[in-house]
């Protein structure tokens, strides 16, 4: 067998040392790898072929296998090129005669540079994600597919005053064995956390305080956690400290409140005020000056329509919205929004249609929030409608979801009371209609019109309907009009 | 007393809604400081009470619980005056036995109308608990 031609014709760069580890030989694998013929290889210390860096590495590792006849094996970086670096997987290997001296030293090359690449790369990730889970201010922890917990942060144990150590590698069940244990933890939160025990399923967000020294209030959620490619990893935890967001949440609300508070009784004073004098037989207003009047009236109530918005709006922002229900007729919310926008609808000289059948059931709702409800949408609809247009308002009872309109959401909750309110106006377009329930949102055609609105109404309209079990939807057209459906849940009376 | 008490710690707005209240035929008087309407409240018995909740030293809430307690069943009639929207007034307000209230910026012609009301069927509950 010819040796030497498997020497030469190895896809492996091999070389062969001297006993005193100078380079004999280098196959044509190896020329190719360092980019140099046999000769210019030829009569070098094996340590030169080393980058700097790796080089009294190479240089202990060759005394070893020198010394130690042994062979020596590991990861070193080779100069094979005037700039170019590559991580190698360097084989020693002496060979002997029978009495132990050393002859020759096989020197296997294994370029690794990729690989060793692709891993370093990939601890780097590792690392960034550690500092990453670290650095958050988020307790965290996860269990995989086996309900084991894999990864728990160092605000996890912060929080619940538990080394990391101590939960790792055990099941969710264990987990939750050592929470017990603590008493500033609710008991309420330890048996939910217990339900995801086995559930992959679900998504849920919970909260719940801490009652040690100081209350803390914390907010958290759970989701299965799964790859791109739909594989389940686990179930992953997440729990934030709320407290100081709640104080600035209710410091907002309190100065909303404080400042619409503070505007209530000048504006109560300059509404009274021209209500006096438009009242007054003796004033003596021109005509000019009875219109002036009546614009500062207008600007009143539209201000004071605005307060009343910021003041919803912040309390259903702090879910702070309680209802007082009782049953009333639909009837009843509606009269008590037409006493408002009545005025309204009649300047603009616009037809108003009501067709609500007499024979629908009393609804269990807060007056007063459906009749804003109403107010809002009937405003929306006089002002987005020219001049002498016709606006309708529309109710049905609803038992079957096959009876409701064509694009109506799956989810809406039947029995109920369906209520339409239609206008001939700008309509709104299909791009924009995702949005309009946003806070603060005008739609494109409202603001080139400069038709007023603070862009709450609807934000507001919305939070009422669903805050009764109801849903809101729309269909509209630019230039065809919009017509806005909102359901309340028909609740029978259990007396 | 035959007067209106109105208790209101703003003067505009007292003065508006005091003329207003004349307008109507109404003797009314006016006080900003919530200790001294109570004190004219239980000395005199007005007519009917319009109270600010918001009064310096003494709040409407409490010139309206005490009022009640002290005339029991031939207490005036209170209407309560809060700020806008503050739900937690209005029930506060039916808690302590106000029979009305009413939310700023108001109307005084609706403000006119209830006090009407109230004077009305404020002799019918007269005329029974004697």
């Amino acid at each position: 067998m010819d040796y030497s031609a498997l020497f030469q014709e190895s896809p492996v760069p091999i070389l062969i040392l001297n006993p005193e580890g100078v380079i004999e030989q280098a196959n044509a694998a190896a020329q190719t790898f360092y980019g140099r013929p046999e000769e210019a290889l030829q009569n070098k210390s094996i340590a030169t072929l080393a980058h700097a860096e790796s080089q009294r590495l190479q240089e202990r590792a060759l005394r070893y296998v020198l010394h130690e006849r042994r062979s020596w094996e590991g990861l070193l970086d080779q100069q094979v090129g005037e700039r170019k670096v590559r991580t190698v997987r360097f084989h020693l290997s002496p060979v002997c005669t029978p009495e132990g001296q050393i002859r020759k030293v096989l020197c296997f090359i294994l370029d690794v540079n990729e690989l060793v690449d692709a891993q370093r790369a990939l601890q780097r990730e590792c690392n960034r994600l550690e500092a990453v889970m670290e650095s958050v201010n988020d307790a965290i922890f996860m269990v995989d597919a086996q309900g084991t917990v894999v990864t728990a942060n160092l605000q996890f144990e912060r929080l619940f005053n538990l080394p990391r150590y101590d939960v790792l590698d055990r099941s969710l069940r264990d987990l939750v064995g050592q929470l017990r244990t603590q008493p500033s933890l609710p008991p309420d939160f330890t048996n939910v956390l217990l339900n995801f025990s086995g559930d992959y399923k679900q998504s849920a967000s919970y909260e719940f305080e801490i009652s040690d020294t100081a209350r803390r209030v914390i907010r958290w959620y759970t989701e299965p956690v799964y790859t791109y490619d739909g594989t389940l990893l686990g179930r992953l935890f997440v729990f934030r400290d709320a407290t100081h967001e709640l104080a600035v949440d209710r410091t907002k609300t309190e100065f909303v409140s404080l400042v619409t508070h503070e505007l209530s009784t000048p504006l109560s004073a300059i509404k009274n005020a021209i209500e006096l004098l438009e009242d007054d037989p003796e004033s003596r207003l021109s005509e000019d000056g009875r219109q002036y009047i009546q614009i500062v009236y207008q600007r009143v109530e539209l201000l004071e329509s605005l307060i009343k918005d910021i003041i919803a709006l912040t309390r259903i922002e702090a879910g702070r919205i309680e209802l007082r229900r009782a049953y009333h007729p639909l009837k009843a919310a509606l009269d008590e929004a037409l006493s408002g926008v009545r005025a309204m609808i009649e300047a603009r000289k616009q037809k108003l249609y009501l067709e609500i059948p007499s024979d629908l059931p009393l609804l269990w709702i807060d007056r007063s929030r459906i009749a804003q409800v109403f107010t809002n949408l009937l405003t929306n609809a006089s002002k987005y409608t020219p001049e002498e247009g016709v606006l309708l308002v529309r109710a049905a009872r609803v038992d079957q979801h096959s009876d409701l309109p064509e694009n109506s959401p799956s989810d809406v909750r039947l029995p109920a009371v369906l209520v339409m309110v239609q206008d001939t106006g700008i309509g709104i377009a299909p791009e924009e209609q995702p949005f309009i329930f946003q806070r603060f949102y005008r739609s494109e055609e409202a603001r080139r019109r400069r038709i007023q609105g603070s862009g709450l109404g609807l934000t507001i309209v919305e939070s009422f309907v669903t805050l009764h079990g109801g849903k809101i939807w729309l269909r509209s057209a630019p230039m065809q009009g919009s017509s806005f459906f909102f359901t309340l849940p028909i609740v029978e009376s259990t007396s | 007393m035959s007067y209106i008490l109105l208790a209101e710690d703003d003067r505009s707005l007292q003065f508006l809604v005091q003329r207003k209240l004349e307008q109507e035929g109404y003797t009314v008087r006016s006080i900003e400081n919530g200790a001294e309407a109570l004190a004219l409240a239980l000395k005199e018995r007005p007519m009917l009470l319009l109270l600010d909740i918001g009064l310096p030293e003494v709040t409407g809430y409490e010139i309206c619980r005490i009022v009640k307690r002290h005339y029991g069943v031939q207490a005036p009639p209170v209407v309560i005056i809060s700020t806008n929207g503050q739900d937690s007034d209005v029930e506060a307000a039916e808690d302590i036995g106000a029979d009305d209230y009413l939310i700023k910026p108001f109307s005084l012609r609706d403000l006119a109308e209830r006090v009407r009301d109230f004077m009305n069927n404020s002799h019918v509950r007269q005329s029974y608990s004697i």
